[in-house]
């Protein structure tokens, strides 16, 4: 295609952007009939504008302004001392476990999972639900997409790839004892380092694997109402939580240090 | 307003973050250059915002205070992102391969329509100008996005990134022009890709 010159050029962008008076539009559309190299020109940015609308298409941002309105005082404080936001451990895992919610109505993919292992729990510790963030509900969005697109950042399918992704994330390499727990989808918390969780089915129910290093161990906050149970096992250096709709913990008591 | 010195409120912030979310996500898209993790770049911008509030000094400033925001953490997401490492994995290894599914990454996603998938030809085309978006300056994009897919005036435009009515346009008509070129370069043109 030919370059257009300096005043084909004007025209064209004062066409386009509607800043024509009539008699100049007429008289330009005339040219533009005429002409295919200026004809060719138009077409061209009518297609990239069109791509662009394709490509750059304005998600629902409802949840995001939703946890804008409802973020509590104490962010709010007005005296610009908070520091940046970070994603917290707490944070992280609320999120994750609002996209869990949404994700169990929508994962529906049948697995072929084997038998389930005996809980075994005797040093899983259930903790105690305390509120959900707002940040949470907002961050599961994304998580939520995630979790409904099938794209996990990783797939364990043998104990010992679960043990490569929990020393490359978490700093230790844990065993995974039952192997028919397998396979984990798995990815690293981002922004919260030495972090990584992992979702799997068990006996048909989705269920949360959190792996922290206990240097930034903090109790996942869940909401009341959110029907989930939280365990929480040591073993150092590490912490695991497992959060669950079952009244007992079922991966917990399968994983140790090698 | 209160007596300790904030100057907007929570909830004029709130209304005011609602009335230009398109605006801020769209802005956000244009320094990432791709419309993934726009949304996550526009929370963050928010939770940032929301704990800077005493410094938005009145409303009439809020989406040129918010849009420097947007593009900040926007820049420090793309830095980020930009340097991440690959996760883990060994494809080479057959006993503890962790597979990575396949990710969209930067691609967008074909539109499906009524009639069917695009035409090969034509999500061709749209990687081409998403190229050709990714070599503009980053104002430039930002302007271009924001006249083309929000469909704002210049003054709005102007606004939002804190330039003049004038550079506004100067940006959009030049980056549509380089965007032609780039395209044309590229042995592309409109009849191609016509659906």
């Amino acid at each position: 295609m030919t370059p257009l010159d300096a005043r084909d050029e004007a025209d064209l962008q004062a066409w386009i952007d509607g800043t024509m008076d009539d008699a100049a539009s007429a008289v330009f559309e005339r040219r533009l009939a005429a002409d295919a190299g200026l004809r060719a020109a138009t077409d061209l940015d009518d297609a990239v504008a069109a791509s662009l609308r394709r490509t750059f298409v304005v998600p629902d941002l409802g949840a995001i302004v939703n946890a804008v309105k409802d973020a509590d005082g104490g962010v709010v404080d007005g005296k610009g001392s908070a520091t940046p936001f970070r994603p917290s451990w707490r944070v992280a895992a609320a999120t994750l476990i609002v996209g869990f919610a949404v994700g169990m109505a929508i994962w529906t993919e049948p697995r072929d999972d084997g038998p389930l292992p005996p809980a075994g729990m005797a040093t899983a510790e259930q903790i105690e639900f305390v509120a959900c963030t707002d940040d949470g509900n907002a961050l599961g969005c994304s998580l939520v997409e995630q979790i409904g697109q099938k794209l996990p950042l990783m797939t364990c399918k043998t104990p010992s790839s679960f043990t490569q992704a929990t020393q490359a994330n978490v700093g230790c390499g844990l065993n995974l004892r039952n192997p028919e727990a397998l396979p984990l989808d798995g990815r690293p918390i981002d922004g919260v380092p030495d972090a990584m969780a992992f979702t799997a089915r068990v006996d048909g129910r989705p269920v949360l694997l959190f792996i922290v290093h206990e240097q930034v161990d903090r109790r996942p906050e869940l909401s009341h109402a959110s029907g989930f149970r939280c365990f929480r096992r040591a073993i150092p250096p590490v912490v695991c939580y497992e959060i669950t709709t079952f009244n007992e913990a079922r991966l917990l008591g399968t994983i140790d240090r090698p | 307003m209160d007596g300790d010195g904030i100057l907007v409120s929570h909830d004029e912030f709130a209304a005011l973050f609602q009335r230009s979310a398109q605006v801020l996500w769209c802005l956000a898209a244009a320094v990432l250059g791709r419309p993934k993790d726009a949304d996550d770049v526009l929370q963050e911008s928010a939770l940032i915002a929301l704990k800077k509030l005493d410094d938005l000094r009145d409303q009439d400033g809020f989406e040129a205070w918010m849009g420097q925001i947007v593009r900040y953490t926007a820049l420090n997401a793309r830095r980020k992102a930009d340097r991440r490492p690959p996760v883990v994995g060994d494809a080479g290894s057959d006993d503890c391969v962790l597979d990575r599914v396949a990710a969209p990454e930067d691609a967008p996603a074909p539109v499906v329509t009524a009639g069917g998938d695009l035409l090969p030809s034509q999500v061709a085309f749209d990687d081409q100008v998403l190229d050709a978006l990714r070599d503009l300056a980053e104002t430039a994009r930002a302007c271009l996005l924001m006249k083309t897919v929000m469909e704002l005036d210049y003054k709005h435009i102007a606004r939002v990134l804190g330039i003049a009515e004038g550079t506004a346009m100067s940006h959009v008509h030049r980056a549509r022009s380089r965007m032609r070129a780039a395209l044309s370069a590229e042995g592309l043109d409109a009849g191609r890709v016509a659906s």
